[in-house]
């Protein structure tokens, strides 16, 4: 098997592997499967030459995958609004509502929130991925969790 | 509950903060594409784009071609002949019948990706309407041998366009316009233009156009699919 094949395998095995994870990631940054699924396209379009390179191609995927939403947030803003739905299958009301109180939030607040309690980021981690003082992290993830606190534990309330 | 109780959620809090980001996540369809097997690593995306740019090319060479042909047939009086002619004065664009005073012309242009299936469900559905010896498909070297013929003057333009650019067609020859229009409304999958125009195989043995010049209610009438 040639290197080409052997990296073509483990491009195609990645992919299978993780582009579902991603794009779900990116829906839940972005609001937006559509842009979602096009800010994945291009994360693993940007690994495939390097694959070799790259030590960790899932982390790198990420980190490839949470900027390319937040390079695209503003036009996917603008673009949003005359989209009829943003995601299709939302099947819970709760869920639903939890997507709205998503919408509400910042796109660096809504990008700490999702790193920390969706990827399990440590918020070390969150600080290299986004680029943010850890002060503006842990501000953006107070902000984040009282948006959605009152969705949490019902019957506590 | 106070702002530091906001400020660090208890260990409940972030276990049913993961689970309902989780959950929410979960109602996001996410499968991988059939077709990135093929051509990893472009992205599906990215070929959704080019094939609708393929489509936007090859519209508008359609256009051309159709363009030039009836340029050419007017401007220098000879007929428009299938094959060509080998004086080069002649081009081709339909069936090698010579046709009668009322008869037109219709061509129905595939979009790149349009199935043998479908093509061969326009042919038979023309056949059906003009009978089979009026009936031309012309695949894509077909349609490039026509298009180096009808362009054989712009040397440029030939190299910048290559035979899989050029969409697929079938070609037939109606013995009334009335009845070639109808063709303008066909609604078949897979189709990406249909045209229609007077017969341009001037029945003249001096090679003129048409007698009577043809229809001109539907003089090069096209539909474009959205």
């Amino acid at each position: 098997m040639t290197t080409t094949q052997q990296d073509g395998g483990r491009l195609e095995s990645l992919f299978r592997e993780r582009y579902g994870p991603m794009v779900r990631l990116a829906t839940l940054l972005s609001g937006s499967r559509a842009s979602a699924e096009e800010v994945v396209m291009d994360a693993f379009e940007r690994l495939a030459p390097r694959i070799d390179d790259v030590a960790e191609p899932a982390a790198y995927l990420r980190t490839s995958v949470v900027n390319g939403v937040r390079a695209t947030h503003r036009r996917d803003l603008v673009a949003e609004r005359f989209r009829p739905s943003r995601v299709d299958p939302v099947v819970l009301p709760d869920l639903d509502e939890t997507w709205e109180r998503l919408d509400g939030l910042r796109s660096d607040e809504r990008a700490c929130l999702v790193l920390r309690y969706y990827e399990d980021l440590p918020i070390a981690a969150i600080v290299d991925q986004l680029d943010l003082p850890v002060g503006t992290v842990k501000s953006h993830l107070h902000r984040g969790v009282v948006a959605l606190r009152d969705l949490l534990g019902g019957e506590r309330r | 509950m106070s702002d530091d109780d906001e400020a660090n959620p208890t260990d409940r809090d972030e276990a049913e903060l993961r689970a309902l980001l989780h959950a929410a996540a979960a109602t996001v369809p996410a499968d991988p594409p059939d077709r990135i097997r093929s051509i990893v690593p472009l992205s599906a995306a990215r070929r959704a784009r080019r094939t609708w740019w393929a489509v936007g090319a090859a519209a508008a060479i359609v256009a051309l071609v159709v363009g030039a042909a009836v340029l050419v047939s007017r401007s220098s009086g000879s007929a428009v002949v299938v094959d060509g002619d080998p004086s080069g004065t002649t081009t081709t664009i339909g069936s090698g019948e010579r046709c009668d005073a009322d008869a037109a012309n219709v061509f129905v242009y595939f979009i790149p990706g349009a199935t043998p299936e479908q093509v061969e469900v326009v042919r038979r559905a023309l056949v059906a309407d003009v009978g089979s010896d009026a009936v031309e498909f012309f695949d894509r070297t077909r349609s490039y041998e026509e298009f180096r013929r009808l362009f054989a003057d712009q040397p440029d333009l030939i190299a910048s366009v290559r035979p899989e650019d050029l969409p697929e067609s079938v070609r037939a020859t109606f013995p009334s316009t009335a009845a070639a229009s109808e063709w303008l409304d066909a609604d078949l999958p897979g189709i990406l233009r249909v045209d229609a125009s007077p017969c341009l195989i001037g029945s003249d043995p001096s090679g003129g156009v048409p007698p009577g010049g043809g229809d001109p209610a539907i003089e090069t009438t096209t539909t474009q699919r959205p």
